[in-house]
């Protein structure tokens, strides 16, 4: 036993020393090839002449930060190849292997990041920066032409860190509204009983009601998983009032000029009253917070809901809708104009959100050998041929020559042979790192403007008549949320879970107005506990700072 | 001997609870491969329990002429065969050495070992270890690593010491050398406990993805279990969606749409079923194997 002992001491001894070891040279290791590597770049940026593509070889490696994400094989798809012999640019796919938050942690920490980091705008992208890892544009935005003209100085502004300098290249960056949120009518049921109008919230309800009594196998109104549609329905309640300000990413309303509590805000309380009333007269999809993604796939590709309000709700709609049409041509899906509570002009109803910003961004780390070359690439990718190519192939097949706005001349073949041309934009659709959305909607837009009615195709009709003028613009309350690890982090998660609970509360569980009202208000109670004002608080100086980058 | 009325029901009862155990088991298993030979677009209408409703190969064929997945699985299978003999080979050696009692320091190894399968160095101090062995982004880093099992050493010394020692002292009175006698007298016996611990290091490298996922960034490298861990999380609706506006997530549901859910259960289905295969040869062994090393005596 003592001998047991003696040996243990020595173990645990020795061990601690193999850990001091390795520790100490494994940190070592990885600073320094970060400065060598710092060092290379370094020849590239003192040079001034542009980087022309496609003069030299130019390979950098790309990763994609989602547990999801797949890159294609780089050349395998029609566009990626023609980029690779035309461009001679050749794209090395980094894999999350479905575990991007603990690859990218080892790849930082080791010092081996990859060229280019594609990802959501915010903590990583900041913390990446403050490490150093990151390579600013600043000196590249005047050399490439693309991103500047198109995303226009407030976006590359707005994207621009503390220390004054862009890091970050955004993806479908806009400045006209888009989007696709809205409300999904199911025709058959709606012409089936006399196609009754649908403009104003109690409109909806007596629609909803009818439904009910007439087919009861059909859910009157699918909110979606986790009765997202709830949150979308707030703009009927409010002119110029977006769903993104009560919604879980937010919760803050802007009132003069500070932003409040969502649980006392009328138009959010009025909202769940309505649903509640709904969802307690069987109205509403009755697993909205239970059913997976795929169930409310299944209600609307079926045919067996009667209204669906989604924050994209076009996706399983157009899906829908060619395939209920196939079987029986009066049968499919088509969406209305937002309803509003009586009394507000319906012009000014907003259901979905945009953002300047768009979605995501690309950061180029300093591991690049020639970060001004990688930039030079994706400025052109993103710009109108780079855009052209990587959306509808290389010209020749599915376009022909441009137009004076350089917008693509499409062919006969994008219409007649819609299988190849879907297969060809489904295989480089998760090659789209800088899309360009004023660009790729003008020119789609443009098109289907010269095709008669029957040839459209059914989302762009629908974007084109009501989603793309009915999107609210909220790109002065980007970047509100603070890091996860600082005090109001903690408070913006304690706040979101009362916010989550009292919601599906007030909708499920209320028996009546009263009890919902109740509910939210004990919400605000434990809200303010757990220090909300200071929230608000850190959320309206971002907002303030937001404004003063936008000069609104 | 006759049985009673009591016997008789509680056999009905005990069977009938095993028959659902079964079927629960067996019938998400089932409705995947049904789904896998399922039109694509008529699987997103729902419904299909027991019986394809549309049949079609046409998801098999998109698996097996995406050469990535191909790869995958070439990758996967080179991995588990190596990975298995490598480590069985050098876990049996290991063993022999410690159950021989006259071997010096014998405890102190043993306690050495102990330690490794209560603590580990985490998963930051083991990347960067990994990755001064340059073994980042290497085949290797899925064989080397796990090449000892202490829990398999353990199994395996106890096995050995429960030989009789005659066996070795008369190889070694006809001459042969310490090599010899584990390879020609040891192993040749040990058949079951070799075949049990041969399948369950098998299982783990077939389906480890972990492993790969962080220390291999080179996707022609990946097993196809990362590849398919990649592709089923395509089907889940992310966190960061919620964080986004509405414009985001339509954009982001776009690039997710890509893979349908036929497509992932052809997926699934082909990255489950060789190993389900090897089951079956190495069952004789198995009831045996198991319950090697369970006693001492």
């Amino acid at each position: 036993m003592r001998n047991g002992k003696k040996a243990f001491g020595w173990g645990s001894a020795l061990l601690a020393l193999t850990l001091a070891l390795t520790g100490c040279t494994g940190g070592g290791g990885s600073s320094a090839s970060g400065e060598s590597k710092g060092g290379e770049g370094g020849t590239t940026e003192a040079s001034g002449a542009a980087y022309v593509l496609g003069e030299q070889p130019l390979e950098f490696s790309f990763y994609g930060h989602y547990d999801w994400y797949t890159m294609p094989n780089w050349g395998e798809d029609k566009a990626s190849e023609w980029i690779k012999d035309n461009k001679k640019v050749n794209v090395v796919p980094i894999s999350s292997g479905g575990n991007a938050k603990q690859k990218l942690s080892t790849m930082i920490v080791s010092g081996e990041l990859p060229d280019v980091i594609w990802t959501e705008r915010g903590a990583d992208v900041e913390s990446l920066r403050k490490a150093g890892a990151l390579v600013p544009f600043d000196d590249y935005l005047d050399k490439y032409p693309n991103l500047k003209k198109w995303a226009g100085q407030e976006t590359i502004d707005m994207l621009r860190a503390e220390d004054g300098k862009l890091y970050q290249f955004p993806n479908w960056y806009t400045t006209q509204p888009n989007g696709n949120a809205g409300y999904l009518v199911n025709k058959k049921i709606y012409n089936e009983l006399g196609a009754p109008s649908l403009e104003t919230t109690d409109d909806l309800y007596d629609y909803l009601t009818q439904v009910k009594a007439k087919y009861p196998d059909v859910v009157p109104l699918e909110v979606g998983q986790s009765a997202a549609g709830v949150d979308i329905m707030t703009s009927a309640f409010a002119e110029n009032r977006p769903y993104q300000y009560s919604s879980l990413s937010m919760k803050a309303i802007p009132s003069g000029d500070t932003l409040t509590s969502v649980f006392t805000d009328g138009v959010f309380r009025e909202t769940l009253v309505y649903a509640n009333r709904l969802y307690r007269e069987k109205l509403m999809s009755q697993d909205a917070f239970t059913q997976p993604l795929e169930q409310v796939e299944q209600k609307i590709v079926t045919g067996k809901a009667a209204v669906y309000v989604a924050s994209s709700p076009t996706e399983f709609g157009a899906i829908g809708n060619s395939i209920l049409s196939a079987e029986d041509p009066e049968a499919g899906y088509i969406m209305v104009w937002p309803v509003h509570k009586e009394g507000l002009d319906k012009n000014k109803i907003f259901p979905g959100t945009y953002n300047q910003l768009g979605w995501n961004v690309s950061v180029i780390t300093k591991s690049a050998k020639d970060p001004e070359a990688v930039f030079a690439f994706l400025d052109w990718l993103t710009g109108p041929e780079g855009q052209r190519i990587s959306m509808w192939g290389p010209e020749g097949l599915y376009w022909d020559g441009v137009d004076e706005e350089e917008a693509p001349k499409f062919t006969e073949a994008f219409t007649a042979d819609t299988k190849g041309r879907d297969e060809l934009m489904n295989s480089t659709v998760n090659l789209q790192w800088v899309g360009n959305t004023v660009y790729v909607d003008n020119s789609k837009m443009k098109f289907e403007s010269t095709l008669p009615e029957d040839k459209k195709s059914w989302e762009t009709k629908w974007q084109s008549e009501i989603t793309w003028k009915t999107q609210y613009d909220t790109t002065e309350f980007v970047n509100l949320n603070p890091a996860g690890d600082t005090n109001e982090g903690i408070i913006e998660q304690s706040v979101g879970e009362i916010y989550e609970k009292a919601k599906a509360q007030a909708i499920l569980n209320a028996g009546s107005e009263d009890e919902v009202l109740a509910i939210l208000d004990q919400a605000e109670k434990d809200a303010q506990q757990v220090g909300y004002a200071q929230l608000l608080e850190y959320k309206t100086q971002k907002w303030k700072e937001n404004l003063e980058k936008l000069g609104r | 001997m006759k049985q009673s009325a009591g016997d008789r029901a509680l056999l009905i009862v005990i069977y009938a609870l095993l028959a659902i155990m079964a079927f629960v088991s067996f019938y998400p298993f089932w409705n995947a491969a049904v789904i896998s030979f399922n039109n694509g677009t008529d699987t997103m209408r729902g419904g299909i329990t027991f019986w394809p409703r549309s049949f079609t190969l046409e998801n098999y064929a998109v698996v097996f002429e995406d050469s990535r997945l191909i790869n995958g699985f070439v990758i996967s299978v080179l991995r588990t065969v190596i990975g298995t003999l490598l480590s069985i080979g050098a876990t049996a050696i290991f063993a022999y050495g410690m159950s021989k009692s006259e071997l010096i320091g014998r405890k102190g190894y043993m306690v050495f070992c102990i330690i490794t399968m209560y603590f580990s160095g985490g998963l930051i101090p083991t990347f960067l270890l990994i990755r001064s062995l340059d073994l980042f982004n290497s085949f290797w880093v899925m064989v080397i690593p796990g090449l000892i099992s202490v829990w398999n050493m353990i199994i395996f010394r106890t096995f050995f010491k429960g030989m009789p020692a005659g066996l070795e002292e008369s190889a070694k009175i006809d001459g042969c050398s310490n090599w010899g006698v584990l390879l020609r007298i040891v192993l040749p016996l040990s058949g079951p406990v070799i075949a049990t611990l041969s399948l369950f290091t098998a299982v783990y490298h077939w389906n480890d993805w972990f492993t790969p996922s962080i220390y291999i960034s080179n996707a022609d490298l990946l097993p196809i279990q990362t590849k398919l861990q990649q592709i089923l999380n395509s089907n889940i609706m992310s966190e960061q969606m919620a964080q986004m506006d509405s414009a985001a997530q339509g954009r982001m549901g776009r690039m997710k749409a890509v893979t349908t859910k036929s497509l992932s259960m052809a997926t699934m289905m082909v990255a489950t079923i060789p190993i389900l295969c090897v089951y079956p040869f190495l069952q004789k062994y198995f009831v045996k194997g198991v319950l090697v090393g369970s006693l001492k005596e």
